[in-house]
C-alpha cells in the first residue's frame, strides 16, 4: 500500500481544515438547540412528550383534506395528490408549513399565488370548475389510559381556505 | 515528547492514517459506489420545476438563497441527466477526479433547490463522497485512467476518508441531540412509539413488522428502543476518534437501520454507501483483486462504455416519464421493472439494500474475527 506522500504546507493546510470543521460543531450544537426550542412539535418528533401516562396527552394529528363545491359538498383528495409533483416526505412536510398542519386551531393563511395554484390543483384532480374552498379537517389522537391500544379520536377542527 | 507533540501526533495519525487504503481498495469502492447510484437511485431533481414559488423556502446560508424561486426545468431536467453521465463515468473511471468534483458539484446544487422546501434530507452526507474522494486518487485502479496510462501514480490519500468519518459524526449528532433535548430518555415517555403511531395510522399502509407492533405494548421494550436511538446517535461522534469503533457501531448502525425498516419501513439504503467506506478493506486478498482486475480490464473500456451509456441513459429517461411517484432519488430502471412487476417499491428499495447491508455486516465480523 503506498500512501502518498504530502508537504508539509499541504499537511498543516489539511489539518487547519479538520480543526475549522471541528470548530463548527459548538456552532451546530447551538443552532439544533435553538431550531429545537424555536419549533418544538412541528419539526422534531418526539420533541414533545408523546405517549406518556398523562390521560389526555395528544400523540397525534391527522389532517385530511376536502375540496368544497359551490353548494358544499365535500370531495376528499389526498396530500400526495395535491402536492403529485413532491416526494411524499416534502409533500406532508409543505403540507405542514403552509397549512399548519400541527396548529389545527389558528388561522389559515395562504397567499394569492398558492390560492391560485390550489385552484388549479383543484381542477385538475378533480375535474371540477366550482370548487370555493379547500377544507382541512384535523383529528386529535388522544392517549386514553384505559384504552392504551385503541388512540381515540377527540377533537376535530375545520379550516376552510378560500379559493379565487 | 511533551503533551503538546503528543496531541499534535495523535491528531496527525487521526487525520492521515485513520482508513488506510489501497489504490485497488479505493478503486473497488468507487465501483461499488457508482453501482450504487445507477442501481438504488441517482439524484434527481426533474420534479422540483414543477412547484409554485410560493412554496420556495431556502435554508438561510445555502446556494438556494441566492435566487427568489426554483430554477426553471430546462436546468434541472439538464442537470439531472448531467448526474446520471458522470456517475457512469465515475464507474468506467473516465477522467475520474474531473468527473468526481463535477458529480458532487452538480448533485450539490440540485440538492441545494430541492432542500428549498423547507426540509433538508437525511441524505445529504452522502453526496460529498465523490468530491472528497476525488483527492484519495480513487481513479487510480480498476479504471479507464489506469488501463490506458492517463493515471500512472497508484499513491492514495487517507484523510478524505477521516473527513467523511468526521461528516457522518455531525449528521448523527445533529439526529440524537433533539431527542436528548426532547426527553427521549425520560422513562415516563414513549417518543419511538409515538413516532410509529404518527407512522402507522397518519401515513398508513406500513408492511412488515408494523401491524405487529401497532398491537405491542409492552412499555420498558418501547423505552429501550427510545434509548438505543438517542444512545447510538450520539456515540458516532465519540467513535470517529477511533477506526475500530467505528467499524463496531456501523455494525450496530446496520441492524438498527434494519428494525427501522421493518417497524417504520424507512429505508436507510443510502446510507450504506457510505458505511462501506469504513470497513477493513485490508482483508480483501491479492486474488480476489486479481479477478476483479481481469473482469475490469476486459469492460472498461470506450467500446463498453458508450454501449452502457446507450442502454442505461434512454432506460432512465423512460423510467423518469413513466415513474409512479416523484422521489429525491430516481429509481433506477431495474426497481422500477420490479415495481411494474407489482412489488411495493418502498419495500423493494429497502429490501434489495438489506443485502449489501448485511454483507457489510459479515465482512466486519469476519475481519474482526480474523484480526
Amino acid at each position: 500500500m503506498v500512501a502518498q506522500q504530502i508537504n508539509s504546507t499541504r499537511r498543516k493546510r489539511i489539518k487547519l481544515m479538520f480543526v475549522l470543521l471541528m470548530l463548527a460543531l459548538p456552532a451546530q450544537f447551538y443552532v439544533v438547540y435553538n431550531y429545537a426550542n424555536m419549533y418544538p412539535c412541528v419539526h422534531m418528533p418526539g420533541f414533545r412528550p408523546v405517549l406518556d401516562d398523562n390521560e389526555g396527552n395528544l400523540f397525534y394529528a391527522d389532517t385530511k383534506l376536502y375540496f368544497v363545491t359551490a353548494d358544499g359538498k365535500d370531495v376528499p383528495v389526498l396530500y400526495t395528490e395535491l402536492f403529485d409533483q413532491l416526494p411524499e416526505f416534502f409533500a406532508r412536510h409543505t403540507m405542514k408549513r403552509l397549512f399548519k398542519y400541527n396548529a389545527p386551531n389558528e388561522a389559515i393563511q395562504v397567499d394569492d399565488i398558492t390560492a391560485q395554484w390550489l385552484r388549479e390543483r383543484s381542477v385538475t384532480i378533480t375535474g371540477a370548475h366550482d370548487i370555493t374552498a379547500l377544507k382541512l379537517v384535523t383529528t386529535d389522537y388522544r392517549y386514553r389510559k384505559e384504552e392504551p391500544k385503541d388512540p381515540k379520536l377527540t377533537t376535530t377542527s375545520v379550516n376552510l381556505i378560500p379559493l379565487p | 515528547m511533551s503533551l503538546k507533540e503528543n496531541i499534535s501526533n495523535r491528531f496527525d495519525q487521526w487525520v492521515f492514517n485513520s482508513y488506510p487504503m489501497s489504490s485497488k481498495a479505493l478503486g473497488l469502492y468507487r465501483i461499488l459506489y457508482s453501482i450504487y447510484l445507477l442501481v438504488w437511485g441517482i439524484p434527481n431533481f426533474e420534479w422540483i420545476a414543477d412547484n409554485p414559488n410560493s412554496f420556495y423556502n431556502p435554508p438561510a446560508y445555502s446556494l438556494g438563497a441566492l435566487l427568489d424561486g426554483f430554477p426553471p426545468y430546462w436546468f434541472l431536467e439538464g442537470l439531472s441527466l448531467l448526474v446520471v453521465l458522470l456517475a457512469i463515468l465515475l464507474l468506467f473511471g473516465w477522467h475520474t477526479r474531473t468527473v468526481s468534483i463535477l458529480l458532487g458539484l452538480s448533485i450539490i446544487v440540485g440538492k441545494s433547490f430541492a432542500f428549498s422546501f423547507g426540509l433538508i434530507g437525511q441524505d445529504i452526507v452522502v453526496w460529498f463522497i465523490p468530491m472528497l474522494l476525488s483527492f484519495s486518487n480513487w481513479g487510480s485502479s480498476f479504471s479507464i485512467d489506469a488501463y490506458t496510462g492517463r493515471t500512472q501514480n497508484t499513491s492514495t490519500q487517507y484523510w478524505p476518508i477521516t473527513m467523511m468519518s468526521l461528516f457522518l459524526g455531525f449528521g448523527m449528532f445533529t439526529a440524537g441531540l433533539p431527542k436528548l433535548l426532547g426527553g427521549w430518555l425520560d422513562p415516563a415517555t414513549q417518543a419511538t412509539r409515538g413516532h410509529f403511531f404518527t407512522q402507522y395510522y397518519v401515513i398508513g399502509d406500513l408492511k412488515l413488522l408494523a401491524p405487529y407492533m401497532a398491537h405491542f405494548t409492552n412499555k420498558w421494550i418501547w423505552e429501550m428502543m427510545d434509548w438505543v436511538a438517542v444512545l447510538f446517535e450520539l456515540s458516532f461522534l465519540v467513535a470517529i476518534i477511533n477506526p475500530k469503533w467505528v467499524r463496531r457501531i456501523l455494525v450496530v448502525a446496520i441492524i438498527f437501520h434494519t428494525s427501522t425498516f421493518m417497524v417504520l419501513n424507512i429505508s436507510f439504503h443510502f446510507q450504506y454507501s457510505l458505511y462501506l467506506l469504513f470497513i477493513n478493506w485490508a482483508f480483501i486478498n491479492d486474488k480476489t483483486y486479481q479477478r476483479i482486475g481481469n473482469i475490469t480490464a476486459k469492460l472498461f473500456n470506450y467500446k463498453v462504455l458508450i454501449a452502457f451509456m446507450l442502454i442505461y441513459v434512454p432506460l432512465y429517461v423512460l423510467s423518469q416519464k413513466f415513474m409512479l411517484m416523484p422521489g429525491q432519488l430516481a429509481p433506477s430502471p431495474f426497481l422500477l421493472l420490479g415495481e411494474w412487476l407489482g412489488a411495493d417499491y418502498k419495500i423493494l428499495v429497502g429490501a434489495t439494500a438489506l443485502i449489501p447491508a448485511l454483507g457489510i455486516v459479515a465482512w466486519q465480523v469476519n475481519a474482526a474475527r480474523n484480526s
